[in-house]
């Protein structure tokens, strides 16, 4: 075949320098929400799969030692370290007669690790949706820029050939064309982690109650 | 402790999946360019794109290419050393100026016809010729003829040989003068680029080889000497392509396989 070089990589090479440092941010944002996308797929899966785990175990089993004991293999569930937490203060109350008091200081000891684990599930998250709001707006400065340049060689050069007007036109599409293919998985990352944190949260605000109660009655 | 090893655990896995993430796009990169390279899915759009919507008008190039003087010392693409073989073309070379002239002067010409005749038969004869010449061939084409011929006239030294044609020097045959200058003439035509666009400064000039096939097909094409604009090579290359395939090599040329040397430069094929 001929050998003239055309293509998109060829095309990259002709850029200017805003072009390339918009394609360049492009490419951070991208590499930086896949690496998001790869680890909290990974985090959520396991919380919630070892989650269901220990709740099953949890309402086979009625002794609260046995069942922290069991804990120690489900240390990703997110609902078996709320658990971990409450007993640790429930054995923190020692002689603690006051059932009330007792009560009060599992239960907040259990919200607090609740918030932690809500904190740490949805850590890093809100940068996916920044990615997914901003990219597409990045790539559209690129494209405007790369028309801009276009119009002006059409003046420049008093030629409206596609030669001239075409290679500008290019770089502005492959501009926009890097803001989506980074926005676009982000955003479906977005949706999917944030609801399926909410699923966990509301896991953690129903189980709570059960966990508290349980101590409760192992105190009396 | 606890929370410190849960903490290394975690930049762990940040790494991890920021390594596994630079891994994802060194593919998609990788896979794009395979595609586009090695695939042969770089160019799906060459052919059609063949529109432009201002074009240099091939007289337009002429007429600026006719003053440049032919570089001295450089190999020429077409010209042979052709001292005097040109019998049969030799009543075109002063005929040439009037060509020039194209249409607009026809009239004239057939209004002192008459006149001339009476004078002399030689140029009487030379009329003839002309006319002839004219019935034959489009106008275009005579102007890229003449010029071409004019510079074989004008002639390299008569030791250079054509650097398309190899070593032995032979005189170019008027059949095959025609038929380089179609080609040079069609591949003008293909031609389109924008001399404003061509940034670098310096003399701006492409010797492109090319083989001819019976059939006309253009292939193995290669630049001798490129210029300093790689949008100038790009265009050069492009208008070679784009006049692929050329007439077939008439059997009065060889009817085989022909190699061929042009020039291009700014002010149109030399």
């Amino acid at each position: 075949m001929f050998p003239s070089k055309i293509g998109f990589f060829s095309l990259l090479a002709d850029t200017g320098p805003v072009v390339l440092f918009v394609l360049a941010i492009l490419l951070l944002f991208s590499v930086l929400s896949w690496t998001i996308i790869i680890m909290k797929a990974a985090i959520i899966r396991r919380a919630m799969s070892e989650s269901r785990n220990f709740l099953d175990y949890f309402f086979d089993v009625a002794n609260v030692d046995k069942v922290f004991g069991e804990t120690e293999n489900f240390r990703n569930g997110s609902i078996a370290r709320v658990f971990r937490a409450g007993y640790i203060e429930y054995r923190a109350l020692g002689d603690l007669k006051d059932t009330r008091r007792g009560e009060e200081r599992i239960a907040r000891a259990i919200r607090r690790e609740a918030n932690e684990e809500t904190k740490s599930l949805s850590r890093y998250v809100p940068f996916l949706a920044t990615v997914g709001n901003t990219a597409p707006f990045i790539g559209l400065f690129g494209t405007v820029w790369g028309i801009m340049n276009s119009f002006l060689s059409i003046g420049v050069t008093q030629s409206a050939s596609l030669a001239t007007v075409a290679p500008g036109i290019a770089e502005a599409l492959v501009a926009t064309a890097a803001g989506l293919a980074a926005a676009i998985p982000s955003v479906i990352a977005y949706n999917h982690f944030t609801q399926q944190i909410n699923s966990i949260e509301r896991d953690l605000d129903d189980f709570s109650g059960e966990f508290v109660k349980s101590f409760v009655n192992e105190l009396r | 402790m606890n929370k410190r090893d849960e903490r290394k655990k975690q930049n762990r896995r940040l790494l991890t999946a920021f390594a596994a993430s630079v891994l994802l796009h060194a593919l998609v990169v990788a896979g794009s360019v395979y595609l586009q390279y090695v695939m042969g899915l770089k160019r799906p759009w060459l052919k059609t794109i063949d529109v432009t919507l201002v074009t240099l008008s091939p007289s337009n190039v002429e007429i600026s290419a006719g003053p440049s003087p032919a570089p001295e010392g450089l190999p020429e693409p077409l010209p042979e050393p052709v001292p005097e073989p040109q019998v049969p073309d030799k009543p075109d070379v002063p005929v040439e100026p009037e060509k020039r002239e194209t249409a607009k002067k026809i009239p004239e010409k057939t209004l002192e016809q008459p006149k001339e005749r009476k004078k002399s038969p030689v140029e009487e004869r030379l009329q003839e010729l002309q006319q002839k010449v004219e019935q034959e061939q489009p106008s275009e084409f005579e102007r890229t003829l003449a010029r071409l011929q004019q510079k074989v006239q004008k002639g390299p030294p008569s030791g250079r040989v054509d650097r398309g044609e190899g070593a032995h020097g032979a005189p170019m045959s008027p059949y095959k003068k025609r038929y380089l200058a179609q080609i040079a003439m069609i591949i003008q035509q293909r031609w389109s680029f924008t001399p404003r666009l061509i940034r670098e400064k310096g003399r701006i000039e492409t010797y492109v080889a090319l083989t001819i096939q019976p059939g006309g097909v253009v292939s193995d094409i290669t630049f001798h000497e490129k210029s300093a604009s790689e949008y100038f090579n790009d265009t050069v290359l492009k208008a070679i392509e784009r006049a692929s395939p050329l007439p077939p090599v008439p059997e009065e040329v060889g009817g085989s396989v022909l190699r061929i040397g042009l020039v291009f430069t700014p002010q149109g094929i030399k």
